[in-house]
Protein backbone atom coordinates (compact mmCIF):
# COMPACT_ATOMS: atom_id res chain seq x y z
CA UNK A 1 0.00 0.00 0.00
CA UNK A 2 1.84 3.05 -1.09
CA UNK A 3 1.36 6.46 0.59
CA UNK A 4 1.13 8.67 -2.22
CA UNK A 5 1.45 12.54 -2.55
CA UNK A 6 -2.36 13.02 -2.92
CA UNK A 7 -2.75 11.01 0.46
CA UNK A 8 -0.55 13.05 2.11
CA UNK A 9 -2.49 16.00 0.71
CA UNK A 10 -5.74 14.29 1.37
CA UNK A 11 -4.19 14.29 5.41
CA UNK A 12 -3.05 17.60 5.58
CA UNK A 13 -6.54 18.49 4.28
CA UNK A 14 -8.39 16.29 7.04
CA UNK A 15 -6.31 17.76 9.66
CA UNK A 16 -6.90 20.73 8.82
CA UNK A 17 -10.82 20.40 9.75
CA UNK A 18 -9.96 19.46 13.04
CA UNK A 19 -9.09 22.85 13.58
CA UNK A 20 -12.80 23.49 14.06
CA UNK A 21 -11.84 22.77 17.45
CA UNK A 22 -10.44 26.48 18.19
CA UNK A 23 -13.73 28.26 19.26
CA UNK A 24 -13.74 26.83 22.82
CA UNK A 25 -10.00 26.42 24.11
CA UNK A 26 -8.10 28.58 21.60
CA UNK A 27 -4.56 27.44 20.69
CA UNK A 28 -4.36 24.21 23.10
CA UNK A 29 -6.03 22.20 20.64
CA UNK A 30 -4.39 22.60 16.87
CA UNK A 31 -0.74 22.15 16.16
CA UNK A 32 1.04 24.32 15.18
CA UNK A 33 1.41 25.04 11.53
CA UNK A 34 -1.75 22.88 10.84
CA UNK A 35 -4.50 25.70 9.75
CA UNK A 36 -2.39 27.56 7.70
CA UNK A 37 -1.09 25.56 5.10
CA UNK A 38 0.85 27.56 1.90
CA UNK A 39 1.13 24.36 -0.19
CA UNK A 40 0.21 25.13 -3.87
CA UNK A 41 -0.78 21.79 -4.64
CA UNK A 42 -2.97 21.07 -1.16
CA UNK A 43 -4.62 24.28 -2.04
CA UNK A 44 -6.04 23.22 -5.99
CA UNK A 45 -6.95 19.90 -3.48
CA UNK A 46 -9.27 21.99 -1.46
CA UNK A 47 -12.54 21.92 -1.62
CA UNK A 48 -14.33 25.43 -2.47
CA UNK A 49 -15.54 27.53 0.55
CA UNK A 50 -18.59 25.91 1.02
CA UNK A 51 -18.03 22.90 0.53
CA UNK A 52 -15.59 23.09 3.06
CA UNK A 53 -18.07 24.63 5.43
CA UNK A 54 -20.24 21.76 5.09
CA UNK A 55 -17.52 19.56 5.68
CA UNK A 56 -16.38 20.92 8.82
CA UNK A 57 -19.87 21.26 9.80
CA UNK A 58 -20.35 17.63 8.98
CA UNK A 59 -16.99 16.79 11.15
CA UNK A 60 -18.32 18.68 13.81
CA UNK A 61 -21.89 16.83 14.33
CA UNK A 62 -20.01 13.68 13.95
CA UNK A 63 -17.75 13.93 17.20
CA UNK A 64 -20.24 15.98 18.95
CA UNK A 65 -21.76 12.11 18.12
CA UNK A 66 -18.93 10.54 19.27
CA UNK A 67 -18.45 12.31 22.34
CA UNK A 68 -21.63 11.23 23.50
CA UNK A 69 -21.01 7.61 22.68
CA UNK A 70 -18.14 8.58 24.69
CA UNK A 71 -19.71 10.06 27.70
CA UNK A 72 -22.06 7.36 27.22
CA UNK A 73 -24.65 10.60 27.38
CA UNK A 74 -23.18 11.13 31.31
CA UNK A 75 -21.62 14.11 29.95
CA UNK A 76 -22.35 17.34 28.24
CA UNK A 77 -18.42 18.02 28.23
CA UNK A 78 -14.91 16.83 28.02
CA UNK A 79 -11.92 17.86 28.40
CA UNK A 80 -10.49 19.61 26.06
CA UNK A 81 -7.87 16.97 25.42
CA UNK A 82 -10.49 13.88 25.02
CA UNK A 83 -11.93 16.21 22.52
CA UNK A 84 -9.10 16.44 20.45
CA UNK A 85 -8.24 12.18 20.93
CA UNK A 86 -11.41 11.78 19.37
CA UNK A 87 -11.23 14.03 16.67
CA UNK A 88 -8.04 12.74 16.17
CA UNK A 89 -9.58 9.59 16.12
CA UNK A 90 -11.95 10.08 13.68
CA UNK A 91 -9.57 11.58 11.51
CA UNK A 92 -7.50 8.43 11.69
CA UNK A 93 -10.54 6.55 10.33
CA UNK A 94 -11.24 8.47 7.13
CA UNK A 95 -7.58 8.71 6.69
CA UNK A 96 -7.34 4.50 6.86
CA UNK A 97 -10.76 4.91 4.29
CA UNK A 98 -8.98 6.95 1.78
CA UNK A 99 -5.12 5.22 1.98
CA UNK A 100 -6.86 2.34 1.47
CA UNK A 101 -9.96 2.60 -1.06
CA UNK A 102 -10.20 6.00 -2.65
CA UNK A 103 -6.76 5.87 -4.65
CA UNK A 104 -6.38 9.14 -6.41
CA UNK A 105 -9.68 10.36 -6.46
CA UNK A 106 -9.99 13.83 -4.37
CA UNK A 107 -11.86 14.60 -1.25
CA UNK A 108 -14.58 16.73 -3.34
CA UNK A 109 -15.69 13.61 -5.45
CA UNK A 110 -15.82 11.41 -2.70
CA UNK A 111 -17.86 14.15 -0.78
CA UNK A 112 -20.43 14.07 -3.72
CA UNK A 113 -20.44 10.21 -2.96
CA UNK A 114 -20.99 10.27 0.83
CA UNK A 115 -20.99 12.29 3.48
CA UNK A 116 -18.41 12.37 6.29
CA UNK A 117 -19.97 9.91 8.66
CA UNK A 118 -20.33 7.27 5.81
CA UNK A 119 -16.70 7.42 5.36
CA UNK A 120 -15.71 7.52 9.40
CA UNK A 121 -17.98 4.35 9.60
CA UNK A 122 -15.78 2.44 6.20
CA UNK A 123 -12.58 3.70 7.50
CA UNK A 124 -14.34 1.99 10.92
CA UNK A 125 -14.26 -0.84 9.61
CA UNK A 126 -10.94 -0.72 7.60
CA UNK A 127 -9.77 -0.50 11.22
CA UNK A 128 -11.61 -3.30 12.13
CA UNK A 129 -10.53 -5.88 9.32
CA UNK A 130 -7.01 -4.52 10.14
CA UNK A 131 -6.91 -5.34 13.80
CA UNK A 132 -7.94 -8.90 12.76
CA UNK A 133 -5.12 -9.18 10.37
CA UNK A 134 -3.00 -8.30 13.37
CA UNK A 135 -4.14 -10.58 15.48
CA UNK A 136 -3.40 -13.24 13.02
CA UNK A 137 0.17 -11.69 12.47
CA UNK A 138 0.75 -11.78 15.84
CA UNK A 139 0.48 -15.46 16.13
CA UNK A 140 3.19 -15.87 13.37
CA UNK A 141 5.09 -13.28 15.26
CA UNK A 142 4.84 -15.75 18.18
CA UNK A 143 5.42 -18.73 16.08
CA UNK A 144 8.40 -17.49 14.93
CA UNK A 145 10.05 -15.58 18.15
CA UNK A 146 13.72 -16.70 18.62
CA UNK A 147 14.95 -18.51 21.79
CA UNK A 148 17.05 -15.42 23.16
CA UNK A 149 16.70 -14.78 26.74
CA UNK A 150 16.69 -10.74 25.59
CA UNK A 151 14.37 -8.70 27.94
CA UNK A 152 13.31 -6.03 26.02
CA UNK A 153 12.34 -8.61 22.98
CA UNK A 154 9.99 -11.15 25.67
CA UNK A 155 8.52 -7.60 27.15
CA UNK A 156 7.88 -6.30 23.84
CA UNK A 157 6.06 -9.69 22.83
CA UNK A 158 3.98 -9.68 25.68
CA UNK A 159 2.94 -6.08 25.06
CA UNK A 160 2.14 -6.75 21.67
CA UNK A 161 -0.84 -9.23 22.77
CA UNK A 162 -1.49 -6.74 25.47
CA UNK A 163 -2.18 -4.20 22.61
CA UNK A 164 -5.24 -6.00 21.04
CA UNK A 165 -6.74 -6.39 24.59
CA UNK A 166 -6.38 -2.51 24.66
CA UNK A 167 -6.52 -0.94 21.33
CA UNK A 168 -9.13 1.16 21.78
CA UNK A 169 -10.64 1.65 17.71
CA UNK A 170 -13.81 2.75 18.45
CA UNK A 171 -12.81 5.69 20.26
CA UNK A 172 -9.15 6.40 19.96
CA UNK A 173 -7.91 4.23 17.17
CA UNK A 174 -4.59 5.92 16.83
CA UNK A 175 -3.28 5.27 19.99
CA UNK A 176 -0.86 2.47 20.73
CA UNK A 177 -1.45 1.45 24.14
CA UNK A 178 1.41 -0.25 24.72
CA UNK A 179 5.20 -0.21 25.63
CA UNK A 180 7.61 -1.12 22.81
CA UNK A 181 10.76 -1.07 24.16
CA UNK A 182 12.77 -4.30 21.81
CA UNK A 183 13.93 -1.50 18.66
CA UNK A 184 13.78 -3.02 14.73
CA UNK A 185 16.55 -2.28 12.56
CA UNK A 186 14.51 -0.13 10.50
CA UNK A 187 12.41 1.32 13.21
CA UNK A 188 8.50 2.08 12.02
CA UNK A 189 8.12 6.13 11.44
CA UNK A 190 5.08 8.40 10.36
CA UNK A 191 2.54 5.76 11.27
CA UNK A 192 -0.15 5.54 14.38
CA UNK A 193 -2.42 2.98 15.69
CA UNK A 194 -3.35 -0.63 14.51
CA UNK A 195 -1.21 0.32 11.08
CA UNK A 196 2.11 0.79 13.45
CA UNK A 197 1.55 -2.11 14.82
CA UNK A 198 1.22 -4.18 11.46
CA UNK A 199 3.97 -2.52 9.76
CA UNK A 200 6.01 -3.43 13.29
CA UNK A 201 4.90 -7.38 13.44
CA UNK A 202 5.55 -7.72 9.62
CA UNK A 203 9.22 -6.53 10.34
CA UNK A 204 9.60 -8.37 13.51
CA UNK A 205 8.47 -11.73 11.57
CA UNK A 206 10.74 -10.74 8.55
CA UNK A 207 13.30 -10.52 11.16
CA UNK A 208 12.76 -13.26 13.15
CA UNK A 209 12.76 -15.63 9.86
CA UNK A 210 15.94 -14.14 8.66
CA UNK A 211 17.35 -15.05 12.20
CA UNK A 212 16.20 -18.14 12.84
CA UNK A 213 18.04 -19.53 9.89
CA UNK A 214 21.02 -19.43 11.47
CA UNK A 215 22.25 -21.70 14.30
CA UNK A 216 21.10 -20.59 17.10
CA UNK A 217 24.81 -21.17 19.26
CA UNK A 218 26.55 -19.12 16.46
CA UNK A 219 24.03 -16.66 16.95
CA UNK A 220 24.61 -16.20 20.97
CA UNK A 221 28.23 -16.63 20.66
CA UNK A 222 27.52 -13.45 17.77
CA UNK A 223 25.30 -11.49 20.25
CA UNK A 224 28.00 -11.71 23.29
CA UNK A 225 30.30 -10.33 20.85
CA UNK A 226 27.94 -7.80 19.54
CA UNK A 227 27.10 -6.31 22.90
CA UNK A 228 27.64 -5.81 26.64
CA UNK A 229 24.85 -7.69 27.73
CA UNK A 230 22.60 -9.60 25.24
CA UNK A 231 20.24 -10.04 28.17
CA UNK A 232 19.53 -6.88 29.63
CA UNK A 233 20.28 -4.85 26.66
CA UNK A 234 17.88 -2.85 24.54
CA UNK A 235 19.98 -4.32 21.49
CA UNK A 236 18.48 -5.23 18.01
CA UNK A 237 19.02 -9.15 17.38
CA UNK A 238 18.96 -9.31 13.61
CA UNK A 239 21.35 -5.98 13.18
CA UNK A 240 24.48 -7.99 14.14
CA UNK A 241 23.45 -11.10 11.87
CA UNK A 242 22.60 -8.93 8.87
CA UNK A 243 25.81 -7.25 9.15
CA UNK A 244 28.19 -10.31 9.62
CA UNK A 245 25.84 -12.03 7.07
CA UNK A 246 26.17 -9.11 4.19
CA UNK A 247 30.05 -8.89 5.23
CA UNK A 248 30.76 -13.05 4.48
CA UNK A 249 28.83 -12.74 1.54
CA UNK A 250 30.62 -9.83 -0.03
CA UNK A 251 33.79 -11.68 0.78
CA UNK A 252 32.68 -14.88 -0.79
CA UNK A 253 32.42 -16.63 2.02
CA UNK A 254 29.32 -19.28 4.16
CA UNK A 255 27.14 -16.55 5.28
CA UNK A 256 26.29 -19.22 7.89
CA UNK A 257 29.31 -19.04 9.59
CA UNK A 258 28.53 -15.61 11.45
CA UNK A 259 31.94 -14.85 12.08
CA UNK A 260 34.01 -12.43 10.35
CA UNK A 261 37.70 -12.17 11.59
CA UNK A 262 40.42 -9.41 12.07
CA UNK A 263 41.76 -10.19 8.62
CA UNK A 264 38.33 -10.25 7.02
CA UNK A 265 37.75 -6.72 8.09
CA UNK A 266 40.77 -5.55 6.86
CA UNK A 267 39.58 -6.66 3.35
CA UNK A 268 36.32 -4.71 3.92
CA UNK A 269 37.94 -1.99 4.70
CA UNK A 270 39.88 -2.40 1.44
CA UNK A 271 36.80 -3.31 -0.21
CA UNK A 272 34.16 -0.43 1.38
CA UNK A 273 35.55 2.34 2.16
CA UNK A 274 35.48 5.50 -0.38
CA UNK A 275 34.92 8.22 -0.90
CA UNK A 276 31.38 8.37 -2.50
CA UNK A 277 28.24 6.61 0.03
CA UNK A 278 26.63 5.84 -3.99
CA UNK A 279 29.25 3.52 -4.92
CA UNK A 280 29.24 2.29 -1.60
CA UNK A 281 25.30 1.93 -1.54
CA UNK A 282 25.92 0.04 -4.85
CA UNK A 283 28.18 -2.65 -3.35
CA UNK A 284 26.09 -3.41 -0.10
CA UNK A 285 22.99 -3.65 -2.30
CA UNK A 286 24.69 -6.16 -4.18
CA UNK A 287 25.63 -8.19 -1.36
CA UNK A 288 22.19 -8.07 -0.11
CA UNK A 289 20.80 -9.43 -3.28
CA UNK A 290 23.39 -11.98 -3.30
CA UNK A 291 22.44 -12.68 0.41
CA UNK A 292 18.80 -13.13 -0.10
CA UNK A 293 19.58 -15.72 -3.19
CA UNK A 294 22.13 -17.76 -0.44
CA UNK A 295 19.49 -17.48 2.00
CA UNK A 296 16.63 -18.13 -0.12
CA UNK A 297 14.77 -15.53 0.54
CA UNK A 298 12.17 -15.17 -1.90
CA UNK A 299 8.96 -13.57 -0.49
CA UNK A 300 9.47 -9.73 -2.02
CA UNK A 301 8.22 -8.32 1.47
CA UNK A 302 10.74 -9.78 2.95
CA UNK A 303 13.43 -9.20 0.17
CA UNK A 304 12.32 -5.09 -0.02
CA UNK A 305 12.96 -5.04 4.36
CA UNK A 306 16.25 -6.50 3.97
CA UNK A 307 17.12 -3.69 0.74
CA UNK A 308 16.30 -1.19 3.60
CA UNK A 309 18.37 -2.53 6.10
CA UNK A 310 21.23 -2.64 3.09
CA UNK A 311 20.41 1.20 2.65
CA UNK A 312 20.44 1.75 6.63
CA UNK A 313 23.55 -0.38 7.02
CA UNK A 314 25.07 1.83 3.95
CA UNK A 315 24.38 5.45 5.81
CA UNK A 316 26.26 4.00 8.96
CA UNK A 317 29.38 2.58 7.19
CA UNK A 318 29.61 5.38 5.14
CA UNK A 319 31.61 7.58 7.76
CA UNK A 320 33.26 4.91 9.92
CA UNK A 321 36.82 4.16 9.15
CA UNK A 322 36.85 1.00 11.61
CA UNK A 323 34.63 -1.78 11.11
CA UNK A 324 35.33 -3.84 14.85
CA UNK A 325 31.98 -2.71 16.07
CA UNK A 326 29.34 -3.02 12.65
CA UNK A 327 31.15 -6.65 11.72
CA UNK A 328 31.97 -8.07 14.68
CA UNK A 329 34.07 -11.64 15.87
CA UNK A 330 33.39 -14.18 17.94
CA UNK A 331 34.83 -14.33 21.33
CA UNK A 332 35.73 -10.32 21.39
CA UNK A 333 33.85 -9.01 23.73
CA UNK A 334 32.08 -5.51 22.81
CA UNK A 335 34.26 -2.19 23.29
CA UNK A 336 37.53 -4.53 23.13
CA UNK B 1 -10.80 30.40 6.69
CA UNK B 2 -10.66 27.71 9.46
CA UNK B 3 -10.73 30.57 12.37
CA UNK B 4 -13.61 32.09 11.01
CA UNK B 5 -15.63 28.60 10.27
CA UNK B 6 -15.02 27.76 13.54
CA UNK B 7 -15.66 31.49 15.18
CA UNK B 8 -19.46 30.84 13.53
CA UNK B 9 -19.72 27.29 15.02
CA UNK B 10 -19.45 28.48 18.14
CA UNK B 11 -21.86 31.08 17.22
CA UNK B 12 -24.31 28.21 16.00
CA UNK B 13 -23.74 26.40 20.05
CA UNK B 14 -24.26 29.90 21.80
CA UNK B 15 -27.58 30.58 20.01
CA UNK B 16 -28.58 27.02 20.45
CA UNK B 17 -27.92 27.60 24.72
CA UNK B 18 -29.90 31.15 24.30
CA UNK B 19 -32.59 29.64 22.34
CA UNK B 20 -32.99 26.81 25.30
CA UNK B 21 -32.72 29.30 28.17
CA UNK B 22 -35.12 31.32 26.63
CA UNK B 23 -37.35 28.09 26.98
CA UNK B 24 -36.22 27.37 30.63
CA UNK B 25 -37.52 30.89 31.67
CA UNK B 26 -41.16 29.83 30.58
CA UNK B 27 -41.12 27.18 33.29
CA UNK B 28 -38.73 29.67 35.68
CA UNK B 29 -41.16 31.85 36.02
CA UNK B 30 -43.19 30.34 37.81
CA UNK B 31 -40.70 30.05 40.48
CA UNK B 32 -40.00 33.79 40.04
CA UNK B 33 -36.91 33.52 38.68
CA UNK B 34 -36.43 34.72 34.79
CA UNK B 35 -33.19 35.98 33.13
CA UNK B 36 -33.60 38.60 30.72
CA UNK B 37 -31.71 38.85 27.01
CA UNK B 38 -29.09 40.30 28.17
CA UNK B 39 -28.57 38.34 31.12
CA UNK B 40 -28.87 35.05 28.99
CA UNK B 41 -26.39 36.49 26.82
CA UNK B 42 -24.05 37.03 29.85
CA UNK B 43 -24.62 33.37 30.75
CA UNK B 44 -23.85 32.26 27.62
CA UNK B 45 -20.40 34.04 27.54
CA UNK B 46 -19.70 32.99 30.89
CA UNK B 47 -20.30 29.86 30.12
CA UNK B 48 -17.79 29.59 27.47
CA UNK B 49 -14.99 31.26 29.76
CA UNK B 50 -15.85 28.85 32.42
CA UNK B 51 -15.40 26.26 30.25
CA UNK B 52 -11.98 27.66 28.36
CA UNK B 53 -10.94 28.32 32.28
CA UNK B 54 -11.57 24.64 32.87
CA UNK B 55 -9.94 23.21 29.67
CA UNK B 56 -13.27 21.94 28.46
CA UNK B 57 -15.29 21.65 25.45
CA UNK B 58 -19.25 21.23 25.53
CA UNK B 59 -21.06 19.34 22.23
CA UNK B 60 -24.59 19.07 21.57
CA UNK B 61 -26.93 20.95 24.38
CA UNK B 62 -25.43 22.80 27.13
CA UNK B 63 -25.62 21.86 31.22
CA UNK B 64 -26.59 25.25 31.67
CA UNK B 65 -30.33 23.65 31.05
CA UNK B 66 -30.06 20.95 33.70
CA UNK B 67 -28.24 23.56 36.06
CA UNK B 68 -31.18 25.94 35.91
CA UNK B 69 -33.59 22.81 36.27
CA UNK B 70 -32.08 21.43 38.74
CA UNK B 71 -32.08 25.15 41.18
CA UNK B 72 -34.75 26.39 40.07
CA UNK B 73 -37.00 25.60 42.86
CA UNK B 74 -34.64 26.59 45.54
CA UNK B 75 -36.08 29.35 47.47
CA UNK B 76 -32.29 30.33 48.70
CA UNK B 77 -32.06 31.95 44.60
CA UNK B 78 -33.23 35.37 44.99
CA UNK B 79 -34.51 36.70 41.61
CA UNK B 80 -31.70 39.29 41.69
CA UNK B 81 -29.13 37.38 41.90
CA UNK B 82 -30.27 34.53 39.89
CA UNK B 83 -27.47 35.41 36.74
CA UNK B 84 -24.61 35.67 39.31
CA UNK B 85 -25.50 32.63 41.32
CA UNK B 86 -25.77 30.61 37.56
CA UNK B 87 -22.61 31.93 36.38
CA UNK B 88 -20.90 30.95 39.95
CA UNK B 89 -22.37 27.29 39.91
CA UNK B 90 -21.42 26.36 36.40
CA UNK B 91 -17.53 27.71 37.70
CA UNK B 92 -17.82 25.37 40.16
CA UNK B 93 -19.47 22.50 38.12
CA UNK B 94 -16.74 22.59 35.87
CA UNK B 95 -14.12 22.64 38.53
CA UNK B 96 -15.90 19.91 40.16
CA UNK B 97 -16.03 17.51 37.27
CA UNK B 98 -12.42 18.15 36.49
CA UNK B 99 -11.67 17.26 39.72
CA UNK B 100 -14.15 14.13 39.53
CA UNK B 101 -11.57 13.15 36.30
CA UNK B 102 -14.77 12.16 34.45
CA UNK B 103 -15.96 9.90 37.33
CA UNK B 104 -19.35 11.65 37.85
CA UNK B 105 -21.97 11.96 35.65
CA UNK B 106 -23.36 15.86 35.07
CA UNK B 107 -27.00 14.19 36.89
CA UNK B 108 -25.05 13.18 39.95
CA UNK B 109 -23.00 16.48 40.10
CA UNK B 110 -25.97 18.61 40.00
CA UNK B 111 -27.41 16.59 42.92
CA UNK B 112 -24.49 16.82 44.72
CA UNK B 113 -23.98 20.74 44.24
CA UNK B 114 -27.79 21.28 44.82
CA UNK B 115 -27.19 19.38 48.16
CA UNK B 116 -24.60 21.52 49.70
CA UNK B 117 -25.95 24.73 48.41
CA UNK B 118 -29.45 23.87 50.32
CA UNK B 119 -26.91 23.12 53.66
CA UNK B 120 -24.66 25.88 53.21
CA UNK B 121 -28.49 28.58 52.58
CA UNK B 122 -26.50 29.16 48.99
CA UNK B 123 -23.27 30.55 49.94
CA UNK B 124 -21.27 29.56 47.31
CA UNK B 125 -18.06 30.44 48.76
CA UNK B 126 -18.65 27.39 51.32
CA UNK B 127 -18.79 25.56 48.14
CA UNK B 128 -15.79 27.07 46.37
CA UNK B 129 -13.48 26.49 49.45
CA UNK B 130 -14.76 22.82 49.42
CA UNK B 131 -13.06 19.42 48.09
CA UNK B 132 -14.51 16.89 46.28
CA UNK B 133 -15.02 14.55 48.43
CA UNK B 134 -16.53 16.87 51.16
CA UNK B 135 -19.03 17.62 48.20
CA UNK B 136 -19.52 14.20 47.52
CA UNK B 137 -20.03 13.41 51.53
CA UNK B 138 -17.10 10.88 51.31
CA UNK B 139 -13.97 10.42 53.06
CA UNK B 140 -10.60 12.51 51.59
CA UNK B 141 -8.43 10.05 50.78
CA UNK B 142 -5.27 11.87 51.17
CA UNK B 143 -6.63 12.08 55.03
CA UNK B 144 -7.19 8.33 55.54
CA UNK B 145 -3.02 7.58 54.62
CA UNK B 146 -2.35 10.09 57.16
CA UNK B 147 -4.76 8.91 59.63
CA UNK B 148 -3.48 4.98 58.65
CA UNK B 149 -0.04 6.27 59.03
CA UNK B 150 -0.48 7.24 62.53
CA UNK B 151 -1.81 4.32 63.48
CA UNK B 152 0.53 2.33 62.34
CA UNK B 153 3.09 4.13 64.28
Amino acid sequence: MKMTKKHLNKQTHITDGAAFLLPVSPGSLTEPGVSGSTDNENRDYLPHHSENDDFEMQLWELLALQVRRFTMGDSSSVPAETAKDLADGIRYCIDIYLKHFAEERSMPDILQEMNISELYEKGRKRVEQLTQYGKRLMKKARATALATGNIAYHDTLQALRGFFKAYNMEFMPQDIPCMIDYQLFVPVKNKEGIEYILSYLKRLIIENEFCLRFDPAKTALLMFAACADPIQDLVNIFQPLFNNALALTLLGKDALLLDVSEEDRCLLGKMLQTEDVNTLQSVIDLGCASLCETLSVNNPESKAYLALAAKELAVRLFPLKDYRHVFVSFGVSFGA
Amino acid sequence: MAENFALSLANIQKSKIIHELRACNELTQNFGLQLTEPQIVAIVQKNAEALMNAGRMEFGSSVIKDLVMEFCDSNLVEPKEYETVLAGLLELFYYFKNESLEALTDEELLKALRKRFDEYGGALEYLRSMSLEALLGVPDPMEEDENDEETFE
